[in-house]
């Protein structure tokens, strides 16, 4: 009976071994480029682009030297619901359209203004998100060392002479749960790596809406 | 009496009116017809753009990785690489279906006809080497080593020679079509990734991916004789990664697309400088021209959309989302 658990137990450590190796190879490793593979913070296999620069995104007037467009309470409303994700392109479009259809004789600035505070803020949600990768990628480094070393007890106990088979099955138990949060981890973390590329999408697509208001 | 003359006046001014609007439609007709087919590197898809519409119509399922895409002559086919399935995929145009494949060679990334349609010539990425594959028969008719991970494929307007960039050794190998063998190379910038010929034949500009520049060869003394720069105020040099090439048929612009720059650039082909940056989409990857050369369309990979640019006004007329990861872009002859 013990000889039959201590079997199973033993191909379970051995296959989480491998899981750990490989998962680790998947998340810290395998991001395959080497810019990646140097930065300790940076969980994904997307390229990491710290912030997004106005021109990759904008070719209208310039963003510098405008006033702060939060001092303007309507564009400031406007930038409050363009920047929220929740807001779908579609409404975007739409919210940008009412905006410029009103007759003003500085459309083009405040449209502008509009544009800044945008690019702003979503700029700041996806420096948030990448702070936040920052932090699980260390998180999963240091489960993945406890991983190791628990999966080192088990297997010294396992060959160790009249063992506790519960103490053993403790110990399995516990290899088994923490793989699957590690797991569960790193299948979070792919989902999360996308997300500055979609802030990056978006901050593109209202900024074309925009420009398109401008001639 | 006067009423009859009214009315015969009236009928006259309609009928005016009615050709002047044929003629309007008749102007704009042309591009109406034009199919627009874009591989999505990440869906495993191509998308079926009808450029009247100017809408996404139809997806049609392929291979894994798809990105290198050609149109047969006469339009009835695509031919598309399917990297990580180590094939060419045939697609019917008609039917909208994969109809066959071509023995491709390991991981083929980019791929040219030749004016006819007969032969087809394709990068192995892995393999260092450029494979001719006789499409009629199906068959692969020779294997030419080229430099380490080649990439871009130019066929001359004459057909009698390639031009093929590879991406580690920065080289444009120019092979000779009948003799199957490298005639000369020429060093260029950093990651070589597109070749372009002019339609007169007199020039070959290849992109330089990391190096950021298109470099101007003369085809006959194998040399280069300009290079292209670019600078977008506000952006790094390195954000400016130059891949597609189209010229106009007259040969006095040229596009070249920028990758994460999110530009195309508008080249004066004569004085090689730069005119004009639009910005597309994010991540301008290939461009294509319709046949009658009134829109260049570009495949736009991180958007994921196709950005249609009206050519006489340099301006973008319409943005049209796609599937994941647009890659190449081929347009149909009519």
């Amino acid at each position: 009976m013990r000889k039959n658990f201590t079997r199973a137990a033993c191909a379970k450590a051995l296959a989480i071994t491998a899981l750990v190796a490989a998962l680790l190879f998947c998340t810290a490793v395998a991001p395959a480029t080497a810019a990646a593979r140097r930065d300790p913070d940076w969980p994904c296999q997307q390229i990491k682009v710290p912030t997004i620069s106005a021109a990759a995104v904008w070719s209208g007037p310039t963003l510098e030297g405008l006033k702060p467009w939060r001092e303007d309470q309507e564009v400031s409303d406007l930038v409050e619901r363009l920047a929220a994700r929740r807001t779908s392109l579609e409404d975007a479009q739409k919210l940008i359209d009412a905006f410029s259809n009103k007759p003003e004789a500085d459309k083009r600035a405040r449209l502008t203004l509009v544009f800044a505070g945008v690019f702003e803020e979503l700029n700041k949600q996806r420096e948030e998100v990448i702070g936040g990768l920052a932090r699980v990628a260390h998180r999963q480094e240091q489960s993945a060392d406890q991983i190791r070393a628990e999966n080192h007890d088990f297997l010294e106990l396992r060959d160790k002479a009249g063992s506790d088979p519960n103490k053993l099955k403790e110990l399995s138990d516990k290899l088994d749960w923490d793989t699957r949060i590690f797991e569960d981890r790193n299948r979070s973390i792919s989902f999360a790596c996308e997300v500055p590329v979609l802030i990056e999408q978006r901050v593109f697509a209202i900024g074309r809406m925009i420009e398109a208001k401008l001639d | 009496m006067q009423a009859q003359l009214i009315r015969r006046r009236a009928r006259r001014r309609l009928g005016f009116g009615l050709i002047a609007l044929a003629m309007s439609l008749g102007a704009g007709s042309p591009s109406f017809a034009y199919t627009a087919y874009v591989t999505n590197e990440r869906d495993n898809t191509v998308s079926v753009v009808d450029l009247g519409k100017m809408q996404t119509v139809k997806t049609i399922q392929v291979g894994q990785r798809p990105r290198g895409i050609v149109i047969s002559p006469d339009g009835k086919f695509l031919y598309i690489c399917a990297g990580d399935d180590d094939i060419v995929q045939i697609v019917d145009t008609t039917t909208q279906e994969v109809v066959g494949d071509l023995p491709s060679g390991p991981d083929p990334e980019l791929l040219a006809l030749n004016k006819t349609g007969d032969l087809l010539y394709l990068s192995n990425e892995n393999d260092a080497l450029v494979t001719i594959i006789d499409v009629k028969e199906r068959k692969a008719l020779a294997q030419i080593p080229v430099g380490v991970e080649p990439e871009g494929m130019g066929v001359s307007p004459d057909g009698r020679i390639v031009v093929n960039t590879s991406e580690t050794t920065n080289m444009a190998h120019f092979i000779d079509t009948e003799k199957h063998e490298v005639v000369a190379n020429v060093l260029v910038d950093s990651r070589p990734r597109y070749a372009e010929w002019k339609s007169d034949g007199s020039e070959v500009w290849v992109s330089a991916e990391v190096g950021g520049t298109v470099s101007v060869i003369d085809p006959v003394k194998h040399v280069v004789i300009g290079k292209i720069t670019f600078s977008v105020p506000g952006l790094r040099s390195e954000a400016i990664q130059p891949v597609g090439i189209r010229f106009t048929k007259d040969g006095k612009l040229g596009f070249v697309a920028l990758g994460p720059a999110n530009r195309i650039a508008v080249v004066d082909a004569q004085t090689h400088q730069v005119e004009k940056y639009l910005l597309v989409g994010q991540r301008v990857w290939q461009l294509a021209f319709t046949p009658d050369q009134k829109y260049l369309i570009s495949t736009n990979g991180v958007s994921n959309d196709i950005s249609i640019i009206d050519v006489s006004d340099l301006k973008v007329v319409k943005s049209v989302q796609v599937g994941s990861f647009p890659w190449g872009v081929a347009v149909s002859p009519e």
